[in-house]
């Protein structure tokens, strides 16, 4: 009767399992299984913080290094580095400013790539908490500012945004979540991006989300108000645009703002002065929001997929860098926002666009010349109106196990030719 | 043991393998939806009706503000009917029908043109609700190619375009474009997936939707995608030629826009077409006259293309959701039907297509937010009245700018299995007080 013993044995061993996963003492995986737990202690849309060095506060820290999610460089590095190209008569002249992916470091350059003065400042001296944490901790500066004086402000992304004077010296230090792009307004306030985690009744219903949020900090770094994007979009004729995103935690991925001057507030009274212009990569939308009324009031999308950096000329114009809105691949535009009629655009060399997947700036400059960031080539470069490149500069910083590749070239500004230079401390070569 | 008390252990135990094989079965592959039985009640019948509002041509819909109730009950219904377009009806029947309200110093005088959801027939109906006449499909050849189940979606006209002489354009979705003269005899009828919306020009020519579907790797892997046609034909139905809105859309500067359907294959859902007059021309070239405004459900995005360049050259998207029939104003501005954009409720917006601002909206009769998901209309009237069709509960209804209704009607026809759905209204036209009406037979024809 050995066919008896064997069915016994088997039949035993499928009742044990019915009993013990009944009993929840085997666990198996169900489909769609939940995602790796979340070790979250999400902030409540009321966003109360959580005491400092409490376990929810570490964790807060936790989630918020864990939503960096960007590496200091991506591509193999070229043979040439440093400056590749100047074209004297046809570049802008003035000196380039710039943030790197691989360091917590600002260069200001010549047009050369001769290295004027530098800037830098470990994250583990301001926040030595944040960088314990993780491994590997987000030690670069996402954005920089300079100000006329050589002081500096650096997001240390997702973290905070520091003040450097010229000799990096930490001036004062803000620790909100900071993260993507600052601006500063001529009357000393700072516009920065931050972030809070929060539960929504509809998007992602039962997880936690990222709210951006619009900070605005006084000169010395302390917080005078904090608008929630999330809440302007819900407040407005826009509510819909966060439901096109299908990121399933960082809705919007808000990556730029910029405090509009009011230029083009007489043709698109959307545009008027101390409004905000930022740009939600996860929503391929650009918009504008109403501070004093906490509502977005206008909003586009449609010709960029994945942009970055809006940016209002002085001829009432938008230039954007679409990261991937040309066949996947990338583009600059200038075009009338109002009309949406494309203006001027460049398209790589041969038209077909160019491979710019993250990050990425843009910035015209006096002449007509644009000056391009394809970050992730840590790359920038000066194209003119019919699109020759006049200038190009590639980030000698290298990257990754044995520094392959080129660091990420954060973002690359052309300073005025008339910014003041006298405090840069002479040379010591 | 015995040898009987064996094989009773073995059959026991055989049995309690299966239990057991079976549990974990349905624990690896998860909680499936069980379909009603053929004998469902009909109030189960009726609560999975009642969710096609989520359903459209097969797309997954929003259902980011359902409950998990709702959820279950759509893929319910998905099962039952397959990939529906629409149903005849939705809600339950009101007590109350025909027109309602009717404020005769304040709402605009004229004809009303309506096709609905309880059958293949157009009506010209006064302010008063009498109806002035009728066009049907011949009654003995619907009856014979209908099979007694469910309602199809074919079973009504989806929109109707009616002539100065009293003749008729009819679409049946999916399935046909005919014309009928005015005693509704078929003058001619093209087979094919002729859908959602027509307009005929001043010299004759039609220009309706159409579809076919069509390999696009970049959009849908595994599935073909459905590719919204606009095509011209002139007078008697020949085709002059057409334009893929897909293709449009990849020869522009907006390529990445249908990237971002969910919808599994009806990719834009193109609903309305309206071929532009050039009033905004000096404005913008992208509405120069002879282009095309279209309305793309799938992406919440309304677009222009350019027939002769067969690209999209303008394109909106942010303040809606779902839309329905932009349609340009005298004075510039874009009118247009939010199913879903007031937080997942209705609303009709007046607005500058270049600026944005929101000159004008109607969000419903109270602040709990309108319900009005599928299909919907709407038309300036030259009092600055606004007459919308909400189809989905079966009405349409006139509103001052002020939002005063001044006029409603509420649909008599019924549709569901045993009557118990008020039938949609596809859409209702306030026709021009100078329309020609010498036409129109004696009594009731």
């Amino acid at each position: 009767m050995r066919w008896l013993g064997v069915v016994l044995l088997v039949a035993a061993g499928f009742c044990c399992a019915v009993v013990l996963g009944g009993l929840g003492v085997l666990s198996f995986p169900k489909n769609g299984a939940d995602s790796a737990a979340a070790e979250s202690a999400s902030a409540s849309a009321d966003s109360t913080r959580p005491a400092p060095n409490s376990s929810e506060a570490i964790d807060d820290l936790k989630q918020q290094i864990a939503a960096v999610g960007y590496l200091g460089g991506y591509e193999k590095a070229g043979e040439r580095s440093g400056l590749l190209l100047h074209d004297h008569a046809n570049a802008y002249q003035g000196l380039n400013f710039y943030t790197t992916g691989h360091a917590p470091e600002a260069h200001l350059i010549d047009m050369d790539g001769g290295v004027l003065h530098s800037w830098r400042y470990e994250l583990a001296d301001v926040w030595p908490q944040s960088a314990a944490l993780v491994d590997d901790p987000p030690n670069w500066w996402r954005r920089g500012h300079v100000y006329p004086n050589g002081d500096v402000l650096a997001i240390f992304e997702r973290l905070g945004l520091i003040k450097l004077d010229k000799d990096s010296q930490l001036l004062w230090s803000f620790s909100g979540g900071c993260h993507h792009d600052l601006d500063v307004t001529s009357d000393g306030r700072i516009f920065v991006l931050s972030h809070r985690f929060v539960e929504h009744p509809t998007l992602r219903k039962g997880e936690s989300i990222i709210d951006d949020l619009i900070t605005v900090l006084n000169a010395d770094g302390e917080e005078l108000r904090q608008v929630s994007v999330l809440n302007a979009l819900a407040n407005s004729e826009y509510s819909g645009v966060p439901y096109r995103s299908r990121a399933p935690v960082d809705i919007l991925h808000t990556n730029t703002l910029e405090v509009l001057d009011g230029r083009l507030e007489s043709q698109l009274p959307a545009f008027k002065r101390g409004n905000i212009l930022v740009s939600f990569l996860h929503a391929d939308t650009i918009a504008v929001v109403d501070m004093e009324a906490e509502k977005v009031v206008w909003a586009l999308s449609g010709m960029w997929q994945r942009q970055h950096q809006p940016t209002v000329l002085d001829n009432g114009n938008l230039l954007l860098f679409d990261n991937r809105g040309h066949n996947l691949r990338a583009k600059v535009i200038e075009f009338d926002p109002a009309t949406q009629e494309l203006i001027w655009s460049y398209k790589g060399t041969a038209g077909s666009g160019f491979e710019s997947y993250r990050q990425g700036s843009n910035q015209r400059l006096p002449n007509g010349n644009t000056l391009i960031t394809d970050s992730v080539n840590g790359r920038a470069f000066e194209v003119t109106q019919d699109g020759t490149i006049v200038w190009e500069f590639v980030n000698p910083a290298r990257y990754g196990k044995s520094n392959e590749l080129v660091a990420v070239l954060c973002e690359m500004i052309r300073l005025d030719p008339q910014f003041p230079v006298d405090w840069i401390p002479p040379r010591v070569d | 043991m015995t040898h009987f008390v064996s094989r009773t252990v073995a059959v026991v135990l055989f049995a309690a393998c299966c239990g057991g094989a079976g549990y974990l079965v349905h624990m690896y592959v998860g909680s499936s939806v069980q379909p009603p039985s053929p004998a469902a009640s009909s109030s189960e019948v009726a609560a999975a009706k009642s969710l096609a509002a989520s359903i459209a041509d097969g797309t997954p819909g929003d259902d980011s503000q359902d409950s998990d109730e709702q959820r279950r009950l759509r893929a319910e219904l998905r099962k039952r009917f397959g990939a529906v377009a629409y149903v005849g009806g939705y809600k339950s029947a009101p007590a109350h029908s025909g027109v309602t309200v009717h404020d005769r110093s304040r709402a605009f005088q004229g004809l009303n043109f309506y096709t609905a959801g309880h059958a293949q027939e157009a009506y010209l109906m006064d302010m008063d609700g009498q109806i002035v006449h009728t066009w049907r499909r011949d009654a003995a050849e619907s009856a014979s190619e209908q099979n007694g189940e469910d309602e199809r979606p074919q079973s009504w006209w989806r929109r109707a375009y009616l002539y100065p002489d009293g003749s008729l354009l009819a679409i049946r979705e999916n399935v046909s474009l005919a014309k009928y003269d005015k005693h509704s005899n078929e003058i001619w009828k093209l087979e094919g997936q002729y859908h959602h919306d027509l307009q005929v020009l001043q010299d004759g020519r039609i220009f309706v939707l159409t579809k076919q579907k069509q390999r696009r790797p970049y959009l849908r892997k595994h599935k073909e995608a459905d590719d919204d046609r606009i095509t011209v034909l002139d007078a008697d139905g020949q085709l002059l030629g057409e334009v893929s809105i897909l293709d449009a859309f990849e020869n522009s500067e907006y390529s990445g826009v249908p990237t971002r359907s969910i919808a599994v294959t009806d990719v834009l859902h193109t609903n309305t077409i309206e071929v532009l007059d050039g009033r905004l021309a000096s404005k913008s070239d992208a509405f120069k006259s002879g282009n095309v405004l279209i309305s793309c459900l799938s992406i919440d995005t309304i677009a222009i293309v350019d027939m002769q360049q067969e690209s999209v050259v303008w394109a909106l998207s942010g303040m809606w959701r779902m839309q329905h029939q932009p349609t340009v104003l005298d004075n510039g501005n874009i009118l247009l039907f939010d199913n879903r954009g007031q937080a997942g409720s209705a609303k009709v917006i007046e607005f500058d297509p270049f600026t944005q601002r929101l000159v004008w909206s109607y969000k419903g009769p109270t602040a709990d937010g309108w319900w009005s998901r599928q299909l919907g209309s709407n038309q300036r009237l030259p009092n600055g009245n606004t007459l919308i069709t909400d189809s989905v509960n079966g009405r349409a209804f006139e509103v001052t700018r002020r939002g005063e209704m001044v006029w409603e009607y509420v649909n008599p026809g019924r549709s569901g299995e045993s009557d118990e759905f008020i039938a949609v209204i596809c859409e209702m036209i306030r026709l021009d007080p100078e329309f020609p009406l010498d036409w129109i037979p004696g009594p009731r024809n």
